[in-house]
């Protein structure tokens, strides 16, 4: 059992895959063990944590229904990063309590954000993160947290590198002025 | 610490930012997956057991027709194939 797994790390990410539509459950196991990171850094970063589980879930269910589909044409990395960050505009989308964006959000969700007792640097970006609109929040994560370059993240976001450079500009200069006023409170 | 570089240092930990689902993160996409797969395989036995009680039922509906067209009737003798049927006439047929 343990050497087939340690077997089974070895692979490639195409090999495994193959082994996963030939239905060995173990092969995908391995594929969700090595990409799990990746898209919790993802999912965590745009929603927090309550509803970035389930949307990383929902993120290796996807990719599992279509692997069939999968050849291979980009790193299976940027292809589950990809679906994440759709499924986390989608999530952002239905979720009614979602934040415009607006700083002014800053003093009337600060119940939820203890600066005595929370003021670590991890909280901070959590924090900061929550109260950027999407559009930004997207482009920060894939470029400062994922560490993509702004052409992978032009390519995954199916957006000109000129917009992706613009949006983390204006997306800094927000978290700027979030912080600023976090210091405030 | 001035305002701007609060913001830069706040960016570049971005990148040690690391957060993790809970324990068991795997073992929860697998169940799913399990329970996907069982779904899956639901409507595919529902489909089998519908072709088997409509082939049954067909096959009753034709025994009848044939029945009726035989007999010109659907009382029990004419199902059972007895409508024709005297249990003395072996005796009798013994007896001559």
């Amino acid at each position: 059992m343990e050497s087939e797994l340690g077997e089974l790390k070895s692979l490639n990410d195409l090999q495994l895959i193959d082994l996963s539509l030939k239905g060995n459950m173990r092969a995908f196991e391995v594929i969700i063990k090595r990409y799990e990171s990746a898209v919790a850094r993802v999912t965590i970063s745009m929603l927090g944590n309550e509803a970035a589980d389930d949307v990383g879930q929902e993120v290796f269910l996807r990719f599992y229904s279509s692997m069939k589909k999968f050849k291979g044409d980009s790193k299976l990395g940027t292809y589950l990063v990809r679906i994440a960050i759709n499924l986390s505009l989608n999530e952002i989308k239905k979720n009614t309590r979602y934040s415009s964006g607006n700083n002014d959000n800053i003093e009337n969700n600060h119940g939820s954000y203890n600066l005595e007792e929370e003021a670590d640097t991890r909280s901070i970006i959590q924090y900061s993160l929550n109260l950027l609109e999407p559009e930004f929040r997207t482009v920060v994560v894939l470029r400062n947290i994922e560490g993509y370059s702004t052409r992978e993240t032009a390519e995954i976001l199916n957006i000109p590198q000129g917009t992706v450079l613009s949006r983390l500009s204006r997306g800094h200069q927000k978290l700027k002025e979030i912080i600023t006023k976090l210091d405030v409170l | 610490m001035k305002e701007s570089d609060k913001t830069e240092n706040i960016i570049e930990e971005m990148a040690n930012f690391n957060p993790e689902y809970q324990e068991g993160f795997s073992a929860r996409v697998m169940g799913k997956i399990e329970s996907m797969e069982n779904q899956q395989q639901l409507p595919q036995f529902n489909r089998f057991i519908s072709w088997i009680s409509l082939s049954g039922a067909a096959a009753i509906i034709l025994l009848l027709l044939m029945v009726y067209s035989t007999d010109g009737t659907l009382n029990m003798d004419a199902i059972y194939g007895l409508l024709n049927y005297s249990p003395d006439e072996p005796l009798l047929a013994s007896l001559k």
